[in-house]
């Protein structure tokens, strides 16, 4: 073989070199970023849970019901049922504002000040209703994280709040998406301020602490 | 520039055999690229238009989207329309427990080539069922070109 | 190098690809992001959109609970009226502060709605199940702004009528308290059954009926109670409970037959009276037979007499014809005292688990009115012996009369026939009474005790004749019917109380205590329903004031402790008869409640915060007297007192 033949060969390979190279670079190019793409997707998902549970009842998840608890006034006799409060017609996100109503956190010097409430376990109960309405509706798909929480009312010695969490983040991989539903707490602003006043003994009005009687519910949802 | 038979012919075959794999791996390549591209752009379509039927196409309530409430007539017009952009459409509704309570548009042929194969989005949806309650039910859009 | 530089060209190219896709797939993902942006603010407003119907929830239930906690107020009408203004007002209210709040709470959102006075009526309706529907408007010109985080786009949409559920069965409360209300002349038709199941037992049973006034407080809130359970399927159990089992003289252990479920009585109209009627028609029939028997055993003794003279063999015949019919009518007459004995036994038989019956036995068959009077059977027994033995007198005479006609002595044949005929006469015939038993009547209008003197027709076997005995037996008849008569006039026909026995077990079960109102207590704690459909708890307050009886019976206005006996003679009964009005009158302030207990979705203060409860739907009742009239006739003595 001459000179030739060895540019020749040298020619052909280098030509393959540079082939391997586009055909490499082809193969690694994304037409889209999946990324995005499932972020909106998910998104677009999170909007349809937030949807649903803002327009379907209780009942359609089976339905919750909860006992108010009586210890907190001991002369009230309980007889039968009649601690028994089955909520089946309110929808999920009603559920959830008077949720954060009756059960909103009272934090003195840093630590929860335990207050006894009629309504305590429905908090526990709803937890666990909501955990299994959300296993229903979004069914392994994606990994999720619904969180809800008012503003804190910071009165000085006492701050008012409330946050409630369900998820299922077992084999959760990144984040997709965050969407945020907000819901008004089913009182007025008068009555809230009362509310916390007879929580705390604070009014907040004179405290000069603006209350926010709004509810943020967070759904975050994850690959998987 | 001489060949001489032999060796010079031997080296000429190889190199045109590896240039011509090399040329294949590269059209390969851009066609598995083509084929993302176009399977994330159905997709997204399937996408747009399970967004557009909550949003528009069924929403309930006044037009405004949440609640669904589902119409042979509606989709009827709406599939017209994507028809002539040469797109195929199926909705389904179906309970959380399988059940399927509502289907519109033909199934895709699974055996049959289409321009791009059918791909499916579904979406959670809350399903009029009377005004003082609503089903929870999951939304599935099927859609094909071809 | 050529190949070199063509696969520089492709490089070069695939280069430029890839950069161009980057550059598409940034733009996409940019595209994407806008999308998902676009589709949070439209998320946004769908939600918004929906914490406003939630608004209008929420102001229903408050105007609801304000207007039904005072629903007397008002008709179905104006109600429903005063809850849609109430309901607009409080949805007007709250959507306002609801724009504020979200501005304050996030500068991306404004709610931009016209004053007060401009909003559209909130509109309600009825849906299956008595819940409701609301429609609620904003006014004219409402609309919502929603921006982006970046301020790149802005939305503007009008806010139209938002639709809610309401879960509180509304509809069905004003439904079933409009029934309660309007029937509560059930209470007393209730009350006034208790009260004679409970008269009539002492009446019968222990001959002393006490107008007792705890009895009647306990037997006015039972039947309270049976009208509230009939129409709302469920009671205040546990304020009848109480009142059933508090210091009131005992009224539980005088309730005790409320727990037997069922309690039947049987008024005397309700007696098999006809059965003994129809007995009593066939001894009469049996008394016609004897009678046609001696009529015609008299026209043979009379043909022959014809006979005598001209041939003794046909004179021989019809006396043998003579004989015969009265020995057909001995037959008679001892089917009589069959017939009659057939009564008692069809009497006695039915005695043993019937009071009346049993009265009606030893009214028969004992001096029941008097140690002078002898009963029915005394006399039956008394006038079918004296005509019996009297007819086998006549047989005797008969006899006589044929040997007599073959001796061909005219004259003693002819004395002897004569005093047969005038003995047939005789026993065909009524004797008049001969002796009188006087008794106490009240007659008169106002009534008096009167002294009033009473024939007796058979007092021994001597007064026995076929005339008297059907004498006897017509009135006694006339005396069954008038019985029944005035049994069916002033009595029930049949009276059977049947309680229902989860009511009745939940009557006799204790009832808890109430540290706090009662009212307050029954809003958190409502009562489980007795039954499970409708679903609804039940409360009533209310105190009796006073109860007044008034007896109404002859005797009682004359001032007597003893019930008015009606003597009816020939069937030796006495019936007793006690009548009285009583009335009862209530305290102001009668409330029946009830609450949707399978609904207890309002939020309302309580204590430090906020609780669910059922809606409420209160009635204030007119304080009108409540009156019944109870009527007892018993056919023993009973007296009355109280």
């Amino acid at each position: 073989m001459g000179e030739q033949g060895f540019g020749y060969i040298t020619d052909m390979l280098v030509f393959s070199v540079l082939i391997s190279t586009a055909a490499l670079m082809l193969t690694g190019m994304a037409p889209v970023d999946p990324r995005v793409d499932s972020a909106r997707y998910a998104s677009s998902f999170a909007h349809s849970v937030l949807y649903l549970l803002q327009n379907t009842s209780a009942e359609q998840f089976g339905g919750f019901e909860y006992k108010l608890d009586t210890e907190f006034e001991p002369d009230l006799p309980v007889v039968g049922d009649s601690a028994k409060r089955e909520l089946r017609y309110k929808t999920i996100t009603q559920l959830l504002a008077e949720d954060a109503l009756l059960n909103l956190h009272v934090d003195i010097k840093g630590a929860e000040f335990q207050v006894r409430r009629p309504n305590e376990r429905m908090d526990e109960k709803l937890r666990i209703f909501l955990k299994s309405t959300l296993d229903r509706i979004i069914g392994g798909r994606f990994g999720y994280r619904l969180r809800a929480r008012t503003e804190v009312a910071d009165l000085g010695s006492a701050r008012v709040h409330f946050e409630s969490e369900v998820a299922d983040l077992t084999r959760a991989r990144t984040q997709l998406c965050t969407e945020t539903l907000m819901l008004s707490l089913p009182v007025s602003r008068e009555e809230l301020a009362w509310h916390i006043e007879e929580l705390t003994g604070i009014d907040p009005n004179e405290a000069g602490f603006e209350i926010d009687p709004i509810l943020e519910v967070t759904l975050e949802l994850w690959s998987r | 520039m001489a060949f001489s038979v032999g060796e010079d012919l031997f080296s000429v075959l190889t190199i045109t055999g590896i240039v011509i794999i090399f040329v294949v791996v590269l059209c390969h390549s851009y066609h598995v690229y083509m084929e993302r591209r176009n399977a994330y752009q159905d997709f997204n379509l399937a996408l747009d238009i399970a967004e557009r039927l909550v949003n528009q196409v069924l929403a309930a309530d006044g037009g405004q989207p949440g609640v669904i409430k589902p119409s042979s007539d509606r989709l009827e017009n709406y599939s017209k329309i994507l028809a002539l952009h040469g797109t195929n459409l199926r909705v389904e509704i179906r309970s959380f427990s399988g059940e399927l309570l509502f289907a519109h548009g033909i199934k895709p042929d699974l055996f049959k080539e289409y321009f791009s194969p059918p791909v499916s989005v579904s979406l959670p949806v809350a399903l009029f069922w009377d005004q003082s309650s609503a089903l929870p039910c999951e939304l599935s859009v099927q859609v094909w070109r071809g | 190098m050529p190949f070199s530089a063509a696969g520089v060209l492709i490089v070069l190219l695939v280069v430029g690809m890839v950069g161009q896709a980057a550059w598409v797939r940034h733009q996409r993902s940019l595209s994407t992001v806008d999308k998902v942006s676009d589709s949070a603010l439209l998320a946004f407003m769908v939600e918004i959109r929906g914490d406003i119907k939630t608004a209008l929830k929420y102001a229903v239930y408050r105007a609801l609970w304000e207007v039904s906690k005072r629903a007397d107020d008002y008709d179905d009408v104006n109600r429903m009226h005063a809850i849609e203004q109430l309901a607009t007002g409080y949805f007007a209210e709250r959507v306002t502060e609801l724009g504020s709040w979200y501005s304050k709470h996030d500068s991306r959102v404004e709610l931009d709605v016209p004053g007060l006075n401009t909003w559209p009526s909130v509109n309600i309706e009825e849906v299956d199940g008595g819940y409701m529907l609301a429609c609620g408007g904003l006014p004219e010109g409402s609309r919502l702004r929603l921006k982006s985080r970046d301020n790149s786009l802005s939305v503007v949409t009008p806010l139209e009528n938002v639709v809610a559920f309401i879960d509180s069965r509304y509809f069905l409360l004003q439904e079933q308290m409009d029934e309660f209300v309007k029937r509560r002349g059930d209470i007393a038709t209730w009350w006034g059954i208790m009260e004679y199941l409970a008269a009539w037992g002492e009446a019968w049973l222990k001959g002393k009926v006490d107008l007792d006034d705890s009895r009647s407080r306990a037997l006015f809130e039972t039947a309270w109670g049976i009208h509230e359970f009939n129409t709302f399927g469920s009671a205040d159990y546990w304020t009848i409970a109480e009142k059933l089992a508090d210091g009131t003289g005992g009224s539980s252990s005088k309730l005790a037959w409320l727990k037997e479920h069922t309690v039947t009585v049987t008024p005397i109209s309700a007696v098999d009276v006809d059965t003994i009627r129809e007995y009593i028609d066939l001894a009469l029939s049996s008394l016609e037979g004897a009678a046609a028997n001696l009529k015609e055993a008299k026209r043979c003794i009379r043909l022959a007499e014809d006979a005598k003279a001209s041939s003794s063999e046909n004179t021989r015949r019809m006396l043998k014809n003579a004989a015969d019919h009265v020995a057909d009518a001995r037959d008679e007459i001892l089917a009589t005292k069959d017939r009659f004995d057939q009564l008692l036994e069809f009497v006695e038989s039915h005695s043993s688990n019937n009071v009346v019956m049993d009265a009606l036995y030893q009214s028969f068959t004992s001096r029941s009115l008097s140690e002078d009077y002898p009963s029915l059977k005394e006399q039956i027994e008394l006038g079918t012996k004296g005509v019996s033995a009297e007819l086998f007198r006549l047989e005797r005479s008969i006899e006589d009369l044929v040997e007599l006609s073959k001796d061909e002595a005219e004259s003693s044949f002819s004395e002897i026939s004569a005093q047969t005929i005038s003995s047939i006469d005789l026993i065909l015939s009524r004797s008049d009474p001969e002796r009188w038993v006087t008794f106490t009547v009240y007659a008169g209008d106002p009534p008096k005790p009167t002294e009033e003197s009473i024939p007796v027709y058979i007092w021994d076997e001597s007064n026995g004749t076929i005339g008297t005995l059907k004498f006897v037996l017509e009135k006694a008849r006339e005396d069954l019917n008038q019985m029944k008569t005035l049994s069916q006039q002033y009595e029930p026909t049949s009276v059977e109380l049947e309680i229902d026995e989860e009511l009745v077990s939940r009557l006799a079960g204790n009832p808890p205590e109430f540290e706090t109102g009662r009212e307050e207590f029954y809003e958190l704690m409502p009562p489980q329903p007795i039954h499970r459909s409708p679903g609804v708890s039940v409360f009533h307050d209310f105190e009796v004031k006073s109860i007044t009886y008034r007896r109404e019976d002859p005797a009682g206005w004359c001032g007597s402790p003893t019930a008015t006996p009606v003597p009816l003679w020939f069937i030796g009964v006495t019936l007793w008869w006690g009548q009285w009005e009583i009335t009862l009158e209530l305290d102001q302030n009668v409330v029946e409640e009830i609450f949707d207990y399978d609904n207890p979705t309002l939020l309302r203060p309580y204590g430090f915060g906020h609780v669910h409860k059922p809606l409420a739907y209160r009635w204030e009742m007119p304080d009108e007297p409540f009156s019944i009239r109870v009527v007892v006739i018993s056919l023993r003595p009973f007296s009355i007192s109280g």
